[in-house]
């Protein structure tokens, strides 16, 4: 096991917004986190490294153990080790995290561990993302390169120093359509060249589950169902999932109204009791609102935080 | 569907912005017919948010003419397209941008009505009432503040704001893309279902290939100021001649079949 994070919570200013989330990541896997805006699916992947600002945020709880060592108990110059080095990132908007007055080489060399002979790495790291044609142009600035070009070199950083875990938070997102599939079949293939382990964060289903081996959907601070993604895509066993895939726009919905979920995702100020998720459910009875479901198994390694899971795989 | 009356026809519309040297609309023609949902499909920069400002007259065509009922809209006076836009709506992506952050809701929806003077003094209220509750939103909404809603409660008060003025011609300009999928679902039933039931027209402008093919009758795709196909959803979908088209298709994961492989 690469990665274990067990029962993290985090709150900003007393809210809790990571109500508790288990998640295992194994080497050269790559793990995805589906979930709509403000469910938390961010904070989990900024946790792993502390990242969340201390003024603003506190993780209350957990274990967070990279090849069994707690990064939450590490001292910051132990951190500093394992940011941008083992764990990597690559957020959404590759000009926000490209500095503007560096050149992508300039920037690139920074993230090297070996210093020495940093052009022929430069050079190889940017065969293995597609950036060829800026091979030996080191004046380029970030503002030169087109957003898909960024997000390449932003990949470029992330892999230099062969890191163990690579964390993507919505890499794609602010790209077009035919960028996006490009950038996504990058990641695949450095998956699969260098075994990379992969937390995908993502409010895409259809992103996810083409990349994903295994699928967390989060709902209201904690995971809701999860399991390898064959198992979530042809036999979804909580009803948030069911509603989310029924809300795929595709061709085979041609005029057709959407199974939709209905109303909005609770506040973290103002949760309902019982199951997080009742007042949007279409498969709920009243005993949803005695307490919050436990992870249930569905089937081997496939676990949904749903009381009725019998009946929704039933029908 | 009745799809004979052509209710706008764009003929060789043009527009170069020329501080940047771009053709965003590059002699752009087509027609869009009573009831129907025209897609209107493309990557960012393409044009296609361009076009739907020119149809508006909301920037000005180089060259061009936009029939709406048989009247070129590029011929007629200032004055007499502020009247035609009561026909003629928008619907924007951002809710958040285009909702005034100190009007309350009810007052974004009244003010359309002084303006365009087709409801009396006394019926605004009721008439503000009636489209908060045909957008799914209710009276309740009445007081509130945009900062109050959330994102998809503002896209139904956007909405609500476009249908006071009874139009006939919607043009849909990405207006799900900064909504979460399970929202983004439920305006998209919303939109289907207004145009059903007030045979409304929509130009409907989305980078998104599957919310087209839930929503479209016809598509175009628009690359570089240019049509580079056009025809019925499902012929263009399952049968694309052009490659960019193919290109699109394959890049649009999860298109085809609903539930991911």
């Amino acid at each position: 096991m690469l990665l274990q994070i067990k029962n993290l919570k985090v709150d900003y200013g007393n809210i809790e917004v990571v109500r508790g989330v288990d998640l295992y990541i194994n080497k050269g896997e790559c793990v995805g986190i589906i979930g709509e805006s403000g469910c938390g699916k961010t904070t989990v992947g900024l946790s792993i490294t502390k990242l969340i600002p201390e003024r603003k945020g506190n993780i209350s709880s957990g274990e967070i153990l990279l090849e069994d060592r707690d990064i939450l108990k590490l001292d910051p110059e132990e951190l500093r080790k394992i940011r941008g080095k083992k764990i990597s990132y690559v957020f959404q908007e590759p000009f926000s995290s490209l500095n503007p007055v560096f050149t992508i080489y300039e920037q690139i060399k920074e993230v090297l561990e070996d210093k020495k002979d940093t052009n022929s790495q430069i050079v190889e790291l940017f065969k293995s993302v597609g950036l060829e044609k800026i091979i030996g142009k080191k004046n380029i600035y970030p503002h030169e390169l087109s957003g898909g070009m960024q997000q390449r070199a932003m990949i470029a950083m992330a892999i230099a120093s062969n890191p163990s875990l690579v964390v993507l938070d919505e890499p794609t997102t602010a790209l077009d359509v035919t960028i996006q599939h490009q950038i996504l079949d990058l990641i695949a293939e450095l998956k699969n060249r260098m075994n990379l382990s992969i937390l995908f964060i993502s409010h895409d289903l259809r992103i996810v589950f083409s990349i994903a081996d295994k699928i967390g959907i989060m709902y209201a601070g904690k995971i809701v169902e999860y399991g390898p993604k064959e198992k979530i895509s042809s036999n979804p066993a909580h009803p948030y999932t069911i509603g989310l895939i029924d809300s795929i726009p595709s061709f085979e919905h041609r005029k057709k109204l959407f199974n939709a979920i209905g109303g909005r995702a609770p506040l973290f100020s103002d949760l309902p009791k019982g199951c997080k998720f009742y007042p949007r459910c279409r498969f709920r009875i009243d005993k949803c609102l005695e307490k919050e479901p436990e992870l249930e198994l569905v089937s081997d390694n496939h676990v949904s935080r749903c009381i009725r899971i019998a009946y929704i795989v039933s029908v | 569907m009745t799809m004979h009356l052509e209710l706008l026809k764009i003929d060789s519309l043009h527009k170069t912005f020329k501080k940047h040297k771009v053709t965003a609309v590059d002699n752009a023609s087509f027609s869009i017919f009573k009831g129907e949902v025209l897609g209107l499909v493309g990557e960012s920069g393409c044009g296609k948010s361009t076009l739907a400002k020119l149809i508006l007259r909301l920037i000005d065509a180089d060259k061009g003419s936009i029939f709406y009922k048989n009247k070129d809209l590029l011929k007629i006076s200032n004055g007499d397209m502020r009247k035609a836009r009561k026909d003629l709506q928008i619907i924007f992506q951002d809710p958040y941008a285009s909702l005034d952050p100190s009007m309350r809701i009810g007052e974004v929806i009244e003010e359309v009505y002084s303006i365009h003077k087709n409801v009396s003094w006394h019926e605004r209220k009721n008439k503000t009432i009636e489209l908060l509750e045909t957008v799914g939103l209710g009276e309740s909404y009445l007081n509130r503040l945009p900062s109050e809603l959330s994102g998809g409660e503002r896209q139904r008060a956007g909405i609500a704001r476009t249908l006071a003025t009874d139009p006939e011609f919607i043009i849909c300009d990405e207006p799900v893309s900064s909504l979460d999928i399970s929202i983004q679902a439920q305006i998209l039933n919303l939109l289907i279902e207004l145009q059903k039931r007030k045979n409304l027209t929509y130009l409907f402008i989305s980078h998104d290939l599957g919310i087209i093919a839930s929503v479209c009758d016809r598509v175009i795709v628009m690359r570089s100021g240019k049509f580079v196909e056009e025809g019925q959803c499902e012929a263009i979908f399952i049968n694309p001649k052009h490659d960019y088209t193919k290109e699109l298709l394959t890049s649009s994961i999860g298109f085809l079949d609903k539930k991911p492989k």
